[in-house]
């Protein structure tokens, strides 16, 4: 028989961890700006602007077959007022969040480009499944898809020595990553951490529930749709075999989720069709914030 | 303090939101109610007429383009315009086509701002027009503000979910198109289904399960004698004759059975007591999912059909006759004539007992002769239905009385016994015709008993009918030939027989007759043993 699992305090260890990635001021700027349904475009786009960088890399983005509008947009301004509020938005985080981790991390023992990829998938099947159900929160699905697993990260940069050993249990038991991880971290997964750095960060409850109950949405009780799509399409993914969510299995579909999503197994091929193309648009997207 | 001032700056910030939230909440309510205009409006027009009311609230309007998609060339042609034209748009604009597809494709409301800066305070908004199902244009609305300020994240919201009220009352107004044409087309279907009906010389009628009558068409309200104005929703019992009520409930339950029931045969008295023959059909209705409706009932007037087949049977007739007869006729003429030329060539003239053999032979030839021809054309008017009885009301004893009379002249051999009950009623009877029917069936009873006896004419009453019956102590028929007795032509062919004349027609020519008068003709034999021929006639109430 194994040994009690230590009781660990995540939390703690979190709040100890120095040089926690942090989301740049102007995010949480547009965020607070956003709270106001009077803003208007003009606001948000001086607010984007106070961050050069990241207001070019929005510009290329607008531009791009990400969005392939057929004619050049030059301002920020004009950028949301074409493109709407919430794509400017989830175009400012996203960009944000991936360059936020893109360092080069020399210690890293986790495959970070197979990482990516997978929440890039995940993001732009989130997307898909949220448009199909017609809901008003489709950016958000797309971001909550694209942050769902950052506690991976924050594991594989923070916390070396406990994720060699859940990597080494993955490897050797043949299970998911999440049951290592409770075996190593004491019944927590990257699920938590996740949330956890959500939280700090100050974004919206909807994503820290979204994260810490990805792989259970039946616990996400507020948000159980969204969870529902983002817990799905995470398992669509990993069954698309796009990028590395650090194991090859695939996790048994929550039934309480798939009831929610009500799909039609006859439409899946179609489905899969349109997260396919609309995962390559949006690894361009990831390029550019790259570049 | 700095930190004073940052507090500050937030509840500056805090303030603002509140009253943005504020607004928010009103205008929303605002836009609850003027959305109620598009939903109520029908038509393309109106839908986009009040959504141009709302964006007139919201903003300074200077007027509209609508686009829509031209599916052949998927190019956007401009179809409704307010205050402005295309021309307007395209100058003032940095708008496409690419653009106006991207719009659509995407789904997306979006703003583009003038081109030049001397108009820089008009904005046009752009409205994709789709519904779930279709792409249909895109609405251009050029508006009097900077595109900058233009769109909040409130107005963005609203136009948004107008958009969405524009799209679900195109949408139920293109359904509501398309259900107007559907029923213009099935009710030119049902007048076409109906006007086949109508010209049809077959009656036609349909019921539903409850029995109920669903269609009927003219000619069969003809045929049936129907009088009920409005036969359709009501029950066949209602409406039909009795005696076609009767008949469709048999058929129901037949046509339930087997689903179908073929020509079945009804002779239909009309009012005026003209009475017709129907064959009637009938057939099992469903629908697409198999499901019983109920039953289609087809007559048909068989009159032409019927005296079509009358006449097919005379040409059989005439053709059977032809042949049979041609036969018939030669061997009695082949023998006369080989008597006459032995008599002119070979016999002397002097020898007259010789000369007055052959005649007499001759003699008996042609008596045969004429025999078969008179019974050739009785039998030929019988069967072409051109005899006609003269029927008297009288008794039969008078005719068997004076049968067994005549026929007891021509035998010494037989004796004729004749045994009639009493009171026995009158019935009618053509007196001669039935003379000829008894003449022959005492005549064979004679004929057939060579070695004489006793024949047996016994007249009695039973269940209202007269039987008469002829018994004699003959020859017998063998059980096979019973069967064919009535045949015309046919005889009895055996050694015994061979040399009793006769046609092979007389026996039809009875059967004929009695049946004529409504009644029947009856053998019981035995071989070698003899006959009983028993006739029986109906004694009407």
């Amino acid at each position: 028989m194994e040994n009690e699992p230590p009781k660990i305090d995540l939390k703690r260890i979190i709040d100890s961890i120095s040089g926690l990635p942090t989301l740049p001021v102007v995010i949480t700027k547009v965020t607070k700006l956003m709270q106001n349904p009077k803003v208007s475009a003009a606001e948000i786009a001086q607010a984007i602007s106070s961050d050069q960088a990241l207001a070019s890399k929005i510009l290329k983005i607008v531009n791009s077959s990400f969005y392939g509008f057929p004619s050049r947009i030059k301002t920020i301004t004009h950028a949301i007022v074409i493109l709407g509020f919430n794509s400017i938005k989830a175009t400012a985080m996203s960009a944000s969040i991936f360059s936020s981790f893109s360092g080069e991390d020399k210690d890293s023992i986790f495959d970070m480009e197979g990482f990516w990829s997978h929440s890039i998938g995940v993001g732009a099947a989130s997307k898909i499944l949220a448009k199909r159900l017609k809901m008003k929160e489709v950016e958000e699905a797309f971001l909550a898809g694209l942050m769902h697993d950052l506690g991976k990260v924050i594991l594989d940069q923070y916390m070396h020595k406990p994720f060699s050993r859940i990597l080494d249990i993955v490897k050797t038991k043949k299970c998911l990553i999440s049951e290592a991880e409770k075996i190593v971290l004491g019944g927590h997964t990257h699920a938590d951490i996740g949330a956890l750095l959500v939280q700090k960060w100050n974004l919206n409850p909807e994503f820290v529930a979204i994260i810490k109950d990805h792989n259970a949405p039946t616990s996400a009780s507020d948000y159980f749709k969204i969870t529902s799509v983002v817990h799905v399409a995470d398992a669509f993914i990993r069954a698309m075999d796009i990028g590395n969510p650090g194991d090859d299995l695939i996790p048994k579909i929550n039934p309480g989720a798939w009831n929610e999503l009500n799909i039609n197994p006859v439409s899946l091929p179609q489905i899969f069709k349109e997260i396919s193309e609309e995962v390559k648009k949006t690894e361009i997207f990831f390029k550019m914030t790259a570049s | 303090m700095s930190n004073n001032k940052e507090f500050e700056q937030e509840i500056e910030f805090l303030k603002r939101t509140n009253k943005g939230l504020r607004y928010s909440l009103e205008e929303m309510s605002l836009f609850q109610h003027m959305a109620k205009g598009i939903s109520a409006a029908k038509d393309e027009s109106s839908i986009i007429g009040e959504f141009i009311s709302i964006i007139k609230t919201y903003w300074d309007y200077k007027g509209f383009v609508c686009y829509d998609l031209d599916f052949k060339t998927l190019d956007f042609v401009p179809s409704y315009s307010g205050v402005i034209d295309s021309d307007f748009i395209y100058n003032n604009f940095d708008v496409n086509p690419s653009i106006l597809t991207w719009i659509l494709n995407e789904k997306q409301i979006s703003t583009l701002p003038a081109k030049s800066s001397e108009n820089s305070k008009l904005s046009l908004l752009l409205i994709p027009l789709a519904t779930v199902t279709k792409l249909l244009g895109v609405l251009s609305v050029v508006i009097e503000a900077d595109a900058d300020d233009l769109l909040t994240m409130q107005t963005l919201e609203i136009l948004n979910l107008a958009a969405g009220y524009v799209s679900t009352s195109m949408e139920n107004s293109i359904l509501y198109g398309d259900i107007c044409n559907k029923n213009i087309h099935l009710e030119h279907m049902r007048a076409f289904t109906s006007d086949i009906l109508e010209s049809l010389n077959n009656g036609i009628i349909t019921f539903n399960m409850e029995r109920e009558i669903t269609h009927i068409n003219q000619n069969a309200v003809a045929m049936f004698g129907i009088t009920e104005v409005n036969p359709v929703n009501q029950s066949y019992l209602d409406v039909l004759p009795p005696a076609i009520a009767e008949l469709t409930h048999l058929l129901f339950e037949q046509t339930v059975k087997d689903g179908f029931v073929i020509d079945y045969q009804i002779d239909f008295e009309l009012s005026g007591g003209i009475v017709l023959p129907y064959g009637v059909s009938t057939s099992l209705l469903r629908d697409e999912s198999n499901k019983l409706l109920g039953m289609t009932l087809v007559a048909r007037d068989m009159t032409a059909s019927k005296e079509l087949e009358r006449l097919r049977s005379l040409d059989r007739l005439k053709d059977d006759f032809v042949s049979t007869v041609s036969h018939e006729l030669r061997s009695p003429l082949a023998t006369m004539k080989a008597y006459i030329d032995t008599l002119m060539n070979r016999v002397e003239a002097d020898d007259i007992e010789t000369r007055d053999m052959f005649l007499k032979t001759i003699e008996t030839e042609a008596n045969r002769l004429a025999t078969l021809v008179e019974n050739m054309l009785d039998i030929a008017s019988i069967e072409s239905g051109k005899i006609s009885l003269e029927l008297q009301y009288m008794h039969v004893n008078e005719i068997i009385e004076s049968v067994a009379k005549l026929c007891q002249v021509q035998t010494v051999k037989h004796k004729i016994i004749i045994d009639i009950a009493d009171n026995l009623p009158k019935i009618n009877l053509d007196k001669d015709r039935m003379t000829q029917v008894m003449h022959n069936i005492v005549n064979n009873a004679i004929k057939y008993s060579p070695d004489g006896g006793d024949i047996t004419i016994q007249v009695k009453e039973m269940k209202s009918a007269i039987y008469i019956s002829v018994e004699d102590n003959g020859l017998g028929i063998k059980e096979d030939d019973l069967k064919q007795l009535f045949n015309k032509f046919f005889r009895v062919d055996s050694m015994k027989t061979s040399n009793i004349g006769g046609t092979g027609l007389g026996l039809a020519i009875v059967k004929k007759l009695v049946e004529l008068h409504g009644g029947k003709i009856n053998i019981t034999s035995e071989y070698e043993k003899g006959s009983i021929f028993t006739v029986i006639l109906p004694v009407q109430s």
